[in-house]
């Protein structure tokens, strides 16, 4: 309910949507009301009198019929173009949403989900606002006009349309709780259904070793199988609620003329009156039909419109914008930032448990990472040190304790601004659709070909983008599909040299064992951590090893900090991990 | 799309019945208001009361009846459409089934296989949307037709005429523009979600280069134009419901306008007139759904497409039928692969003359970089696909004549991509051993060191095994392995996404339960390596390097570099 509530109040938000929606249900049913009435006219004259009385109210009939149509179309554009404004505006604030929840969301592997929602959920939203609402507007204006017509004409007709309609509502008020409820369920054992045979399907190699392929299919067989049998006696129960409801409109129609008939032999009304009641029934119980059909179209709507909303509703609690919007960094702090003496960082009990877990990820984590030094992150996977590069890199916010750079706190400070600060090398690095000059200007827009050049000579990746034949115009599509990791890595760390930043996250790929590719990676890596504050989430014992300090990392806490040598001979953590790995 | 239809032909009494009820439906309809317009006109003329009471019998039968005609319509037609959905899966099942592996390496299997799924769902409702719809409505069409004949043929014909505008003119119309503009927004759709799909993946390196505005305004702009589209194209979809509105009001009216004289001159009688009109208008109920039906058939189209091409794909490499089905009755004394040459595309080798042999009971790695080549061997071990050139031998038997799940039953297999069921653990375990007790199954889960979960055969682990973690995983397979008792175990990069401990763990239970079982080691961590009896280093899809851990350390080649390079990495 809360939903359609929410979805109302989208369409509301488009100005006059709703008043005009219902002007031309107005509109429609003054039409049909003439058009019946023109037609009874019409057919009495002939039927009694053997003659047209008036041939102008033929005229009149075309025009009505003509009329009739044009609305509905024009409702139905109307309504259309107001959907478009709705689902852009919707994608739009949801895109933009999503950049404002950054990494920290989209990281979840959430990707393929949210896509989807965007792209599909938003348009199955079409329906709703083309079909559902204006038909909900016009079963309460046309029904509502007809009666009072009826009653002015015929009442004891007009009473029956008046006791039927409700009666009528409250059977697809009863469809809509207890019937829906279960057609829902079992729709929903359908999808799954539907899972369970894409499971089989992708798990097919695994049981074709197993040689279990053949009883598989049986077992898919089965279950399918017996699935239609529960569902269609779960459906059944539906269509009876749907009968009794059709049985309602039918009989009521009926009834009326019935009772029509009944008077007009006792010489209690005329035939055209009575005709024109009887072709005003079926009129009057249309839109009850008519969104009986488009109930599915509000479902669908509603339940596409819960992803959506899922995503809006996302909290900002771990998102960095929402301190953002409060300050901003005023110009002689940037100065602060940029001063020559570099740039060093400080955590102070710096906390953090990501939204959907019990355990926090780190606990009073205290350190600093002195100006023009290089510190190192150790630890096995799980113990925090990935999320705490994370938190440096403003992607999330601690929930308590404080990050500061030279002293200020990252919390105060603009997000986007923060970022200018920083050069990010991650062990999957994306690349953007475009060319690789592209991709590499994103970070200095106004690079020129020289700049670009030298940062990709200095990190290893011009040999392989000069082979290419359209060079640094290469395009690169699907994340860079084309590269291979190694160069992957080089273009990414070119990027970073490009931006020249005064601190710099380098997470470390993990082992490919390729030895010539290692070898230019770590070579890159050593050009570009000099000069700068860095950062490294290390998996190489060289890189631990060149390291000003290491921060040792376990179950979301410092454990030991100190250079190699002396950790070494201190005998503790970092000792004994480098023994079970056997690199000692 | 007939492939489709073939399916409706196995079920034709439900199918003929859903056709039936549906026409029924409508037939009620058209019942039910004329007999009221009759009613009301014969009324009219006050006679007695008894004269009507066929008339009102009639009117209350149509009433009732059309409620309950379409009762069950619907339930035949929705049992028909589940009955098809079911052997439309079953088909499609033995159709990937019967693929190669090939075929699945050629392909991205995930986003296909969800395609397909969804492809089957759309394809379901063929029946309902699009054959009964169409049917029903030249059925209804010819009644009525047949049924103004009586009255006058001019009024059959003029109503045939707009039948034949609704029915056929303006599907077609809508059909075609509906194409039209589909085509360009489509494509507008796609831009956009490309655009989404690279910034959303790349949303770290969005964040961190500044690019927040950037793409906002890109994405906005793109959107502008989809708007630009959308807005233009508005009118579109509504005509389908004002064009039958329209032609269903004219038709009536046209048919009025005839009557006029015929009744003035007594060629039909007056109190029938209103029965006439109201008929005719009811009868193009059964023209509503067509334009959709035309629109769905499109989608339908495209769908069946897709997937009947899945099926055309593989005709054009298929797998070579196998000679003969022997059966191997003893464990083959060893397993060689002799100058084994392979290409997934014909062009690019990914095996190149690769020769070797693994004697039973012996211990034996491949190591060597991503891409090496690695995966594709065991590939063609396990029979997913013959060798381009030269022959794997178990014993002294080419495998690729040997019964499939025989030969297979050799192995125990644990890999990576060791698919872990969205069913419960014991569903799991049986799979490897369908006749296999709980004890037994408890007995595997303790035997690798899942005693945590033994007693709760019952467990979930959720869509792709989400509940477990890679080790667990990894030891899953290794108990399903364990349950089959096969000779020869097949390690595929197990520890490939494990930390140091959980890899020694696993390996240790490896080592554990190994016994006089032959090993097949695929990996490219080098871990134990002084355990095995030969390592095969693979590179560039040959084999480099052949010989034991001492010997190849102390050769200082590419396994001497791969294994210093090792000692320098940290998890």
């Amino acid at each position: 309910m809360h939903t359609h509530r929410r979805l109302f109040g989208l369409a509301n938000g488009v100005h006059g949507f709703f008043p005009g929606i219902a002007i031309i249900s107005l509109l429609i049913s003054a039409v049909v009301i003439t058009q019946m009435y023109l037609l009874s006219i019409v057919i009495a004259d002939v039927f009694l009198h053997s003659e047209v009385g008036n041939p102008t109210l033929l005229y009149y009939l075309v025009a009505t019929i003509a009329l009739r149509s044009l609305l509905l179309w024009f409702r139905e554009r109307y309504a259309q173009q107001t959907a478009v404004t709705i689902k852009s505006g919707l994608r739009k604030n949801l895109f933009s949403h999503l950049v404002k929840l950054g990494p920290a969301y989209t990281r979840t592997g959430k990707t393929g989900e949210v896509i989807a929602t965007l792209m599909e959920a938003v348009e199955k939203l079409d329906d709703y606002f083309t079909r559902y609402i204006p038909s909900v507007i016009h079963i309460i204006i046309l029904p509502i006009t007809i009666i009072i017509f009826t009653f002015s004409i015929d009442w004891p007709s007009g009473l029956i349309m008046l006791i039927t309609a409700p009666l009528i509502l409250f059977f697809m008020w009863l469809i809509g709780t207890y019937a829906k409820k279960l057609t829902e369920e079992q729709w929903g054992q359908m999808s799954r259904l539907s899972s369970h045979f894409l499971d089989v399907l992708q798990g097919l190699k695994t049981l074709k070793i197993f040689g279990m392929n053949q009883r598989e299919a049986d077992n898919v067989y089965k279950s399918s199988d017996n699935f239609r049998i529960i569902t269609m006696r779960v459906l059944k129960v539906a269509f009876m609620s749907g009968m009794v409801l059709e049985l309602a409109a039918s009989i009521s129609i009926a009834l009326v003329a019935v009772q029509v008939g009944i008077r007009l032999i006792e010489g209690m009304m005329t035939f055209q009156p009575g005709l024109f009641v009887l072709l005003l029934a079926p009129e009057f119980y249309l839109p009850f039909r008519t969104l009986g059909l488009h109930h599915h179209a509000g479902m669908d709507g509603s339940a596409a419109a819960e992803k959506i909303f899922d995503i809006m509703d996302t909290g900002a609690e771990n998102s960095p914008e929402k301190i953002s919007q409060k300050t901003s960094l005023s110009e002689p702090d940037t100065d602060l930032l940029q001063n020559d003496s570099g740039l060093g960082i400080r955590f102070e009990n710096v906390n953090f448990t990501y939204p959907d877990a019990n355990e926090p990820v780190l606990k009073s984590i205290n350190c600093r990472l002195k100006a023009g030094s290089l510190t190192a992150v150790a630890g096995s996977t799980g113990s925090g040190k990935s999320t705490f590069a994370r938190l440096l890199l403003g992607f999330m916010q601690p929930d308590s304790g404080i990050i500061s750079a030279n002293n200020l706190p990252l919390q105060q400070m603009n997000h986007e601004l923060w970022h200018k600060f920083i050069a990010y090398v991650p062990q999957h690095p994306h690349f953007f659709n475009g060319t690789i000059l592209e991709n590499l200007l994103l970070v200095k827009p106004g690079a020129t070909r020289e700049e670009v050049e030298h940062a990709a000579q200095k990190s290893g990746a011009h040999s392989f983008i000069a082979q290419f034949p359209r060079g640094y115009h290469t395009p690169l599509t699907d994340n860079a599909s084309r590269l291979s990791g190694g160069e992957k890595q080089r273009l990414a760390i070119a990027r970073a040299l490009l931006k020249d930043a005064p601190l710099l996250i380098l997470d470390e790929p993990t082992s490919s064992l390729d030895p010539e590719s290692e070898q230019i990676v770590a070579t890159a890596t050593e050009t570009i951590v000099k000069n700068r504050t860095t950062l490294v989430i290390a998996h190489r014992l060289k890189t631990v090893k060149n390291a000003d300090n290491i921060l040792v990392f376990n179950n979301g806490t410092i454990a030991e900090t100190g250079r190699h040598d002396e950790l070494i001979t201190k005998k503790g953590l970092y000792a004994s991990y480098l023994t079970t790995l056997g690199l000692k | 799309m007939l492939k489709v239809i073939g399916y409706i032909r196995q079920h034709k009494a439900a199918f003929a019945g859903a056709v039936l009820l549906a026409t029924g439906t409508i037939l009620a309809g058209i019942g039910l208001m004329s007999t009221s317009g009759y009613l009301i006109s014969r009324a009219a003329q006050r006679p007695m009361i008894v004269d009507l009471f066929m008339v009102t019998a009639g009117v209350r039968f149509f009433g009732i009846s059309r409620a309950v005609v379409r009762y069950f319509e619907r339930v035949v037609s929705h049992d028909l459409t589940f009955k098809i959905l079911l052997a439309m899966r079953m088909n499609f099942y033995r159709q990937i089934d019967s693929f190669s592996q090939k075929w699945f390496m050629t392909r991205r299997p995930g986003d296909l296989l969800t395609g397909v799924t969804s492809d089957i769902e759309t394809l379901q409702n063929v029946f309902l949307r699009i054959v009964s719809p169409v049917i029903v409505a030249f059925l209804i069409g010819s009644l009525t037709f047949w049924g103004l004949t009586f009255f006058d043929v001019k009024i059959a014909f003029i109503t045939l005429l707009f039948f034949m505008l609704n029915g056929v003119v303006s599907p077609l119309i809508i059909a075609w523009l509906v194409r039209g503009r589909g085509k360009k927004e489509v494509q507008t759709r796609s831009k956009l979600k490309v655009f989404l799909v690279d910034r959303l993946q790349g949303m770290q390196d969005l964040s961190w280069m500044g690019q927040q505005k950037n793409s906002r305004d890109s994405f906005n702009q793109m959107q502008a134009e989809l708007d630009h589209i959308q807005r233009k194209n508005a009118g579109i979809s509504g005509l389908a419901e004002s064009l039958n509105n329209l032609l269903s009001h004219l038709a009536m009216f046209f048919v009025l306008i005839m009557a006029i004289p015929l009744v003035m001159n007594g060629e039909i009688r007056g109190v029938v007139l209103a029965a006439l009109i109201l008929g005719v208008l009811s009868s193009f109920e059964a023209f509503q759904g067509l334009a959709n039906a035309f629109i769905q058939y499109e989608n339908s189209d495209e769908a069946s497409k897709r997937l009947f091409s899945l099926a055309e794909n593989d005709k054009t490499d298929p797998i070579p039928p196998t000679t003969s089905n022997k059966t191997l009755q003893d464990i083959p004394e060893s397993i060689s692969f002799q100058h084994v040459s392979f290409s997934y595309d014909g062009d690019t080798p990914t095996l190149k003359d690769v020769s070797f042999s693994i004697p039973a009971g012996s211990c034996t790695a491949i190591v060597g970089p991503t891409g090496s080549g690695k995966s594709t061997l065991l590939n063609l071990l396990l029979r997913f696909w013959p060798p381009d050139s030269g022959s794997i031998k178990a014993g002294e038997y080419d495998v690729n004549r040997l019964e499939e799940t025989n030969y297979r039953s050799l192995f125990g297999v644990v890999s990576q991509d060791n698919w872990v069921f969205n069913r419960s653990l014991r569903e799991n375990l049986l799979l490897a051993k369908p006749e296999a007790t709980d004890e037994e199954l408890i007995e595997s889960l303790i035997q690798v060191g899942l005693d945590h979960f033994a007693h709760d055969l019952d467990m979930e682990p959720g869509t792709q095994g989400m509940r477990f973690s890679g080790g667990e995983r990894q030891l899953l397979a290794l108990a399903r392995a364990w349950l089959r008792h096969s000779d020869i175990w097949i390690f595929d990069e197990v520890t490939a996404h494990l930390d140091a401990n959980t890899e020694r763990k696993v390996l240790d239970t490896l080592w554990s339960l190994k016994g006089n079982k032959t090993l097949l080691m695929v990996t490219h961590r080098l871990v134990d390596m002084e355990k095995m009896d030969e390592i095969l280093v693979m590179s560039g899809g040959q084999i480099v390097e052949k010989g034991t851990h001492a010997e190849l350390y102390s050769q200082k080649g590419i396994y001497a570099r791969m294994f210093d390079l090792q000692k320098e990495v940290l998890d």
